[in-house]
């Protein structure tokens, strides 16, 4: 599955930080971490430093609510 | 302020926009001597009861996109407690009226496959991420939306 190891570094990482940078969003490259104040800035930073590899930016939040879609949704195989 | 207008058909209030890559991607593609996916024209329905914008699955693939994020996704078909995951991908939305390329937003955008495949159909669904950086009007009876940008 794709960002399985950015997603195992990210749960493995979220307890520390929460207790520094809750809200703010994760920029994951394998077990490498950084803290950008949102989204857009950590990804474009990943594109900086990761190019064209996989990497993945992740809100830090305790307990992630789901949110509403009318319709069915897949994943990209 | 840039405007859009569309029809209300019996789909719904459908929009039809060019999909590409993210600005930001577009350049570090440039820089390492890539050819830039083409802009894909979409047709979209404005759905206000969704939180996110979505497209169908070839879209990302035709644009050679790889997910950045996950996300947790309630549904008409979710049970309590049990939400789906889907991909979150960085996309450029490019809003169209006529032949001008009216207003370009940035999109973390969602995946879904739940449209019809019929010609003219919507293939994908414009939600309140994008409705939340514009006014939205809604004429029923004139059977027209507007959206405005400043």
């Amino acid at each position: 599955m794709a960002l399985e190891a950015e997603l195992e570094t990210f749960q493995k990482r979220l307890p520390s930080l929460l207790g520094m940078a809750a809200g703010k969003f994760a920029l994951v490259h394998g077990e490498e971490v950084s803290v950008w104040p949102n989204a857009d800035a950590a990804i474009d930073e990943g594109y900086e430093r990761y190019g064209l590899d996989q990497f993945l930016v992740k809100e830090i939040i305790e307990h992630e609510v789901p949110r509403y879609f009318s319709r069915g949704v897949t994943r990209c195989q | 302020m840039s405007i859009v207008t569309g029809p209300i058909t019996p789909d719904g209030a459908l929009i039809d926009v060019l999909v590409g890559v993210s600005g930001a991607r577009q350049k570090l593609l440039e820089r390492k001597g890539f050819m830039v996916p083409k802009k894909i024209p979409v047709r979209a329905v404005i759905d206000t009861g969704s939180y996110a914008t979505a497209f169908m699955p070839k879209v990302f693939k035709a644009l050679d996109l790889t997910p950045l994020g996950t996300v947790k996704v309630r549904t008409p078909s979710t049970t309590p407690g049990e939400p789906h995951i889907t991909d979150e991908f960085d996309v450029n939305v490019t809003l169209v009226s006529g032949l001008d390329e009216v207003v370009a937003l940035r999109v973390r955008a969602i995946v879904s496959d739940d449209f019809d495949n019929w010609t003219d159909a919507p293939q994908a669904l414009f939600g309140r991420d994008v409705l939340s950086k514009c006014a939205f009007a809604y004429y029923g009876l004139a059977g027209e939306w507007t959206l405005a940008f400043n």
